[in-house]
């Protein structure tokens, strides 16, 4: 497929975000029309001097349905162009940054700084507590990254079984800090965890989405770049490093940004499991394994599944909301099992 | 024109080469025969700038290899490595196409793709340009990398080819054929230095044959001189006789005999 079918495909991809977020941000308890978030958008920008919503339309629209949305859309972009950045560096499409702990590394940070940032905060007499979870979860994701990364790669290639195994490891160790910090927890720190582990839109804010903006838009600017190299690397290091590409400084950067998104999205959102495993496997089906349309592909179509499995999770017991990371894991891992078995065919793991 | 002088390669205390020197020129075929653990990957590996050898220099068209930067390199010389596996699934063009990424930012050019054509058709695998890599069998698969690696310098004035035992895994005629393309290329002004372990076929192609034992050059020059009773049993510890051979001008290893293991 040459880069003009790319293009399609993207704006294909686009088309169908816009979609999501114009479902997303309707469909609701306090119902919004078509008409009227057109409405909506023209009166606020003097196109239209009449106004055919309530004002309690447009109170839900603003405080309620347009951060939680775009939060929604961050954080699902952030999640798909983690993962497939992340298989493309490791060269293998099960790597995915929840499966192989960096997700529970970031969960278990950001849990300690639910329970002990508070005191720490005052002691230093700041209130940034949200960029403090972002970066708390950053540091989770990035220290266990490159430990993961240590440990499971040898001379350019992953031993799948080491990380696998890591993964399963890391992941243990977060949960088993995670319980015992629920012990000297408040109540309300207590009901904070449990959301963290579990994931959830529900606290969305206009500030809890501008404190990730910058998290997630660097990666997201960034990543496509490296398209080329990971398909280099998709060879093998060595033959990458033979075609001219520096290896060693790809695998930093690669990382680095891949932990800024999984941070960001553990901040705000908590475990949301195999998004990033998902979402890149259906690019690859449907338009082939070339990273550079699997990459910003991942980040467009992340972003529309996580939208519309926000409105799933918000819609199907309403008024009560399930965790989206449960809605998440319900349908990823099928999928997860189906790709194993796909692999094991191949005689790959 | 490669200048190799004196290098040697060593880890922990352990010497896998040592004081190997000689000069590679472009327009010329060099082939490098030895028995396993001889040291010859890692020849290839320190002439690729993949590893710094531990003493020595080698000199690439004039400048240290050392100061290339990595992208430079990749313009002038590509390098096909023994184990080659593909973690995604690609088609054979689009495989070929990445021997051409040091030569353009974003999209190909016409050109690139050009090359990729060209390319693909001088290793013989024009035709299997859309089936994707992993249901080829190991031959074909041997034969894409080549022709990946020949893209990368096909249109590079006096490029350079390093080859790691490329005859891995080919049949009888695929064996040939590459090195009759090696043959072209070297021909054309490309300077192509290749592992061979076929003494025959090493000596039929090549204009330059090095012997290595040890990690030391045990013999080197054109096939003809180097290719004797003596040297071969030598570097392999086998017993030979040579026999004239009509269609080229150096003669023929045969091995004679059941070999006894007496050592």
């Amino acid at each position: 497929m040459d880069i003009k079918n790319h293009n399609y495909v993207l704006v294909g991809l686009s088309v169908l975000l816009m979609l999501a977020v114009i479902a997303s941000v309707c469909i609701g308890a306090v119902h919004i029309r078509v008409n009227q978030l057109w409405s909506m958008i023209s009166y606020h920008m003097g196109l239209s001097h009449e106004a055919t919503f309530t004002s309690q339309q447009l109170a839900v629209m603003l405080n309620l349905r347009l951060p939680r949305v775009l939060s929604g859309v961050l954080i699902g972009a952030a999640l798909g162009i983690a993962g497939s950045a992340v298989q493309g560096l490791f060269r293998n499409p099960l790597a995915e940054p929840g499966l192989i702990g960096i997700s529970s590394g970031a969960t278990l940070f950001a849990a300690l700084s639910i329970v002990f940032g508070g005191k720490l905060l005052s002691i230093m007499g700041s209130s940034h507590s949200y960029y403090m979870l972002s970066v708390a979860s950053f540091g989770g994701a990035f220290i266990t990254s490159l430990a993961v990364y240590k440990l499971a790669m040898r001379k350019g290639r992953t031993m799948i079984t080491a990380l696998l195994l890591t993964g399963i490891a890391i992941n243990a160790l977060a949960f088993s800090f995670t319980g015992l910090l629920t012990y000297i927890s408040t109540d309300e720190q207590l009901r904070n965890l449990t959301f963290w582990s579990l994931g959830s839109l529900g606290g969305s804010s206009w500030l809890t989405a501008g404190s990730i903006l910058p998290f997630v838009l660097i990666p997201l600017i960034v990543l496509p770049f490296m398209g080329k190299a990971l398909n280099a690397i998709s060879l093998g290091e060595t033959q990458a490093v033979h075609m001219g590409f520096n290896v060693n400084k790809i695998k930093r950067t690669v990382l680095l940004l891949a932990t800024m998104c999984v941070g960001a999205s553990v901040a705000v959102a908590g475990m949301i499991s195999f998004a990033g495993l998902v979402v890149p496997h259906m690019i690859r089906i449907g338009f082939g394994a070339d990273n550079r349309l699997v990459i910003p592909g991942s980040a467009i179509l992340g972003a529309a599944t996580l939208t519309l499995t926000d409105l799933v999770s918000r819609s199907v017991v309403a008024p009560a909301e399930l965790p989206i990371g449960i809605v998440t894991a319900l349908a990823g891992s099928p999928v997860f099992i189906y790709m194993i078995s796909v692999q094991i065919k191949k005689q790959q793991v | 024109m490669i200048k190799v002088n004196g290098i040697a390669y060593s880890v922990g205390k352990k010497e896998i080469l040592s004081d190997v020197s000689f000069q590679a020129r472009p327009g010329e075929v060099m082939a490098v025969i030895g028995a396993n653990g001889a040291g010859k990957s890692t020849l290839l590996k320190l002439l690729c700038n993949e590893m710094m050898p531990s003493a020595g220099h080698i000199e690439f068209n004039g400048k240290r290899l050392k100061d290339y930067p990595l992208n430079e390199l990749a313009r002038k010389r590509s390098v096909l490595t023994q184990h080659n596996t593909l973690s995604l699934s690609f088609t054979v063009r689009e495989l070929v196409l990445m021997g051409r990424y040091p030569h353009f930012n974003g999209q190909p050019t016409g050109h690139d793709l050009q090359m990729v054509d060209e390319a693909m058709l001088a290793a013989g695998v024009s035709m299997m340009a859309a089936r994707t890599y992993e249901t080829l069998s190991g031959g074909e698969q041997q034969r894409v990398q080549l022709a990946r690696v020949i893209a990368q310098v096909k249109d590079v004035p006096n490029g350079w080819l390093f080859l790691d035992e490329p005859t891995n895994g080919l049949d009888i005629l695929h064996q040939q054929q590459l090195l009759i393309q090696a043959r072209n290329m070297a021909d054309n002004g490309f300077g192509i230095i290749c592992i061979l372990h076929d003494i025959n076929l090493a000596a039929a192609y090549a204009d330059q044959l090095m012997i290595l034992k040890q990690g030391k050059v045990q013999a080197l020059g054109s096939p003809k001189e180097v290719v004797t009773c003596e040297n071969i049993h030598n570097a392999f510890g086998i017993k030979v006789e040579l026999m004239k051979n009509e269609n080229f001008n150096c003669p023929l290893v045969i091995t004679t005999g059941r070999f006894k293991y007496n050592s």
